[in-house]
């Protein structure tokens, strides 16, 4: 028996996905915004996998979604920064605010 | 009443939204990037709670390793020691940070006292074999189809990031 | 699982995809181990035939029962194959773009990626329309995405290119972990992530919190999925997109990308929510009581995307605040939610892709030679070449909804559909009217253009083949379904009993 309420872990998982959030909204180094969108990912993952076990019906299919979100974020970060780097050998910037070539 | 769990949640807590502050309150890119390691164990420590032992050794390997490892990868070949923010605060900075709060605000009115009355289950129990068993059973079709993802990532990886003036400097990621 | 059993399932239904995967596969292998001076043109056509050859399949399939695979995390249901056909389709106009593209600078040695990636990506958005469990899903989201982020920057000595498929990649992470943060609160409280025992699961549902967390998650998903439709609030992206990345995958993003966005939304949405009781009375379910806010939503999208392409220079940004707005058109239908929703999308997304596909062609060889894209560079085209200037006119008349063209039928389709419920939308209907004639103003300024101006040099346009074609099968398509849409209408009948068995 656990005394963590439920809610607890997804609060845990609410706080990082705002802050995830905030991150990748406001922050201008890709880099950081690349990490911020993990981070809301990771959120996601607390809250599939405090649902496999506290959930109206408790089984291990939150544990295998969990699982693939990780590969897909891991996918996703390293097309972003391969993007990332072809984009900085022409522009020599990392910033957001500096990507302002299409713009009318 | 005071368990070992709780205390272990709650100080794995502390330590995963401390690293969210820093990540947003740091100045300097590669000190963000450590903050954010902080967070990745964390959260592996949570999941052991959870009882999901496989996934929290995935998310070492995965996120505190190869993710940050790539991370500080970019950081290096692009601009290192970035001082990265702006000074000041800008309105659209709070305009954002409101609106992220009231998100917040209206989930959390949503889940604060949520419970679902269900048995305890047995996922620690023999976990990785369970998450094998669903995997190469009932989820075969996603699995494969996770495979085509992984190798688009790679040859996109590749081809994007690869330096290909003169044909021979292959600095493959 | 042994084999036997893995044997036992009708692996048949996915015929379409296998072909697809093996395609793509091949020209992975093959265009590693060709020889550099094999022009890679050659993988464009093998991958054309690869897509004909689903198609093909996909027909003699069509027959078939409604069938699953592996509790139903493949299902081929009349939904899927109707909708499946519509991406094959336009991947297969695309591709013939593709073949043709020849940019300035720096695409030769990427050849091969170039084609075998819209393959993967098509395969990605094949399975998002047949499936019924949310992880397939998920993954077949990601697979289109990450397919598409790559496409996007595939010029990479090109810093337009760059910048496109950097914003794309950075708004795309956004929308992905927002869809699953609120995927992840549905399987929560239901426990599985099948979409149909979702639904079975949320008919119990009376307790007003979790009610209040599934509205919420509903939004989420919502949210993340206007991504892919390029609609509001997630259509910031789609101008810089549209305009860095190359031209077929900006085809490709409007037309393939666009169609299975709102296949996924279908599907998630009128599975599961459509079963959510409101406030613990079953007089009224939750996707109906919620109807005003997507119409909200469309309404807005309609009003941002033809009002900003009012002062657009760029040629493709201008198509890609049109495809905003006919992404509102088509969210109409789909708030309306009258019992022809299915029929009315199926045929607009249709006469979209003809539209859309053919349109681009024509700007594809305007713009690939000149390195920018102004609209004026359409000036005098009826002098250079009044064929091309016949065919962007029979397109942008369509885009525009004047009668005797298929999108004039689609519109008015939508609009019968928002006004035979009850009660009926009249201010979403007169917003789309106003809209319509809005979106007049620009449609014609790139008509005055072709016909009335003088052009700049009277250099003959010279067409390629593949291009050729796919401008011909447009413009017919687009004429034909204006003037005949029975054509259309009887094989949906015919072949799809009106997707009864979408939910069964």
């Amino acid at each position: 028996m656990s005394n963590i309420p439920v809610s607890a872990f997804l609060a845990l998982a609410l706080i990082l996905f705002c802050i995830g959030l905030y991150g990748a909204l406001t922050k201008r180094n890709t880099v950081i915004v690349l990490i911020s969108i993990e981070l809301m990912l990771n959120a996601v993952n607390i809250n599939l996998v405090t649902f496999s076990k506290y959930g109206p019906a408790p089984s291990i299919n939150g544990q295998v979604f969990a699982l693939f979100a990780i590969a897909v974020a891991a996918a996703e970060a390293a097309v972003g920064l391969a993007i990332l780097i072809a984009l900085y050998r022409n522009r020599k910037t990392v910033n957001i605010d500096e990507m302002n070539q299409l713009k009318h | 009443m005071l368990s070992g769990e709780f205390i272990a949640f709650i100080a794995l807590a502390l330590a995963a939204i401390m690293g969210g502050v820093l990540l947003l309150n740091l100045t300097k890119v590669v000190h963000m990037v450590v903050a954010i390691v902080f967070t990745f164990v964390s959260i592996a420590g949570i999941y052991v709670l959870l009882s999901a032992e496989f996934l929290a050794a995935v998310q070492i390997l995965i996120y505190s390793g190869a993710i940050t490892i790539i991370m500080l990868f970019g950081i290096m070949l692009t601009k290192h020691n970035d001082e990265s923010e702006a000074k000041g605060i800008g309105w659209r900075k709070v305009f954002m940070f409101l609106g992220v709060l009231a998100f917040g605000a209206a989930v959390y009115i949503g889940i604060y006292d949520l419970d679902f009355a269900s048995e305890p289950s047995e996922l620690h129990v023999k976990n990785t074999e369970q998450i094998g068993l669903a995997l190469y059973s009932d989820y075969i079709i996603p699995f494969e189809l996770t495979s085509v993802v992984l190798l688009v990532a790679l040859v996109g990886a590749i081809i994007l990031a690869r330096k290909d003036d003169g044909g021979k400097g292959e600095d493959k990621k | 699982m042994d084999m036997d059993k893995l044997l036992s399932f009708d692996w048949g239904l996915m015929a379409p995809e296998f072909l697809i995967l093996g395609t793509a596969t091949i020209l992975a292998v093959l265009d590693l181990f060709l020889p550099k001076k094999i022009n890679r043109q050659v993988l464009g056509l093998f991958g054309l035939a690869g897509i004909v050859a689903a198609i093909v399949s996909l027909v003699f399939l069509l027959d078939n029962e409604t069938g699953s695979i592996l509790l139903e995390t493949f299902r081929l249901d009349s939904f899927g194959k109707a909708f499946k056909l519509l991406l094959l389709t336009g991947a297969g106009l695309v591709m013939l773009l593709a073949i043709d593209y020849k940019p300035n600078e720096g695409m030769e040695e990427y050849r091969g990626e170039f084609f075998y990636l819209f393959l993967t990506a098509l395969l990605g958005a094949m399975m998002m329309s047949s499936s019924g469990d949310l992880i397939t899903l998920f993954i077949g989201l990601e697979l289109l995405s990450i397919s598409s982020y790559i496409l996007a920057g595939i010029r990479k000595k090109n810093t337009a290119s760059n910048e496109s498929a950097m914003k794309y990649v950075i708004n795309g992470g956004i929308s992905t972990a927002i869809t699953l943060f609120g995927m992840s609160y549905v399987f929560g409280m239901t426990g599985s992530t099948n979409l149909r025992q979702i639904a079975a699961a949320l008919l119990n549902v009376d307790d007003s919190q979790q009610v209040y967390i599934l509205g919420l998650a509903f939004l989420m998903i919502f949210v993340g999925l206007s991504f892919k439709l390029a609609s509001a609030p997630f259509h910031m992206w789609a101008p810089d997109v549209y305009e860095g990345a190359p031209t077929p995958v900006t085809a490709f993003l409007s037309v393939v990308s666009k169609t299975a966005g709102f296949v996924i939304l279908i599907r998630i949405m009128f599975t599961v929510f459509t079963a959510l009781p409101v406030d613990g009375e079953y007089s009224q379910t939750f996707l109906f009581a919620n109807q005003d806010y997507i119409g909200f939503l469309a309404g807005a999208t309609m009003i941002i995307g033809n009002v900003i392409a009012l002062r657009q220079r760029s040629i493709k940004r201008l198509f890609a605040y049109s495809s905003i707005a006919h992404a509102g058109y088509i969210l109409v239908a789909f708030s309306a939610m009258s019992f022809v929703m299915f029929e009315a999308i199926w045929f607009y997304l249709l006469a979209y892709l003809f539209m859309n596909v053919g349109a681009f062609a024509i700007i594809q060889l305007l713009t690939m030679k000149e390195g920018t894209e102004d609209i004026s560079h359409f000036a005098g085209l009826y002098r250079r070449s009044p064929l091309l200037a016949v065919a962007m006119a029979i397109f942008l008349l369509s885009l525009a909804g004047i009668p005797g063209t298929a999108g004039f039928i689609g519109k008015i389709q939508i609009f019968i559909g928002a006004l035979m419920v009850s009660p009926a939308h009249y201010v979403l209907v007169s917003i789309m009217i106003a809209t319509t004639v809005v979106s007049y103003f620009y449609y014609f300024g790139i008509m005055t253009q072709i016909f009335f101006r003088p052009a700049a040099h009277h250099e003959k346009i010279a067409i390629q083949p593949g291009t050729a074609v796919a401008i011909i099968v447009s413009a017919a398509a687009t004429i034909l379904f204006g003037i005949m849409p029975q054509l259309a209408y009887g094989f949906l009948e015919s072949n799809f009993k009106a997707f009864l068995d979408f939910l069964a």
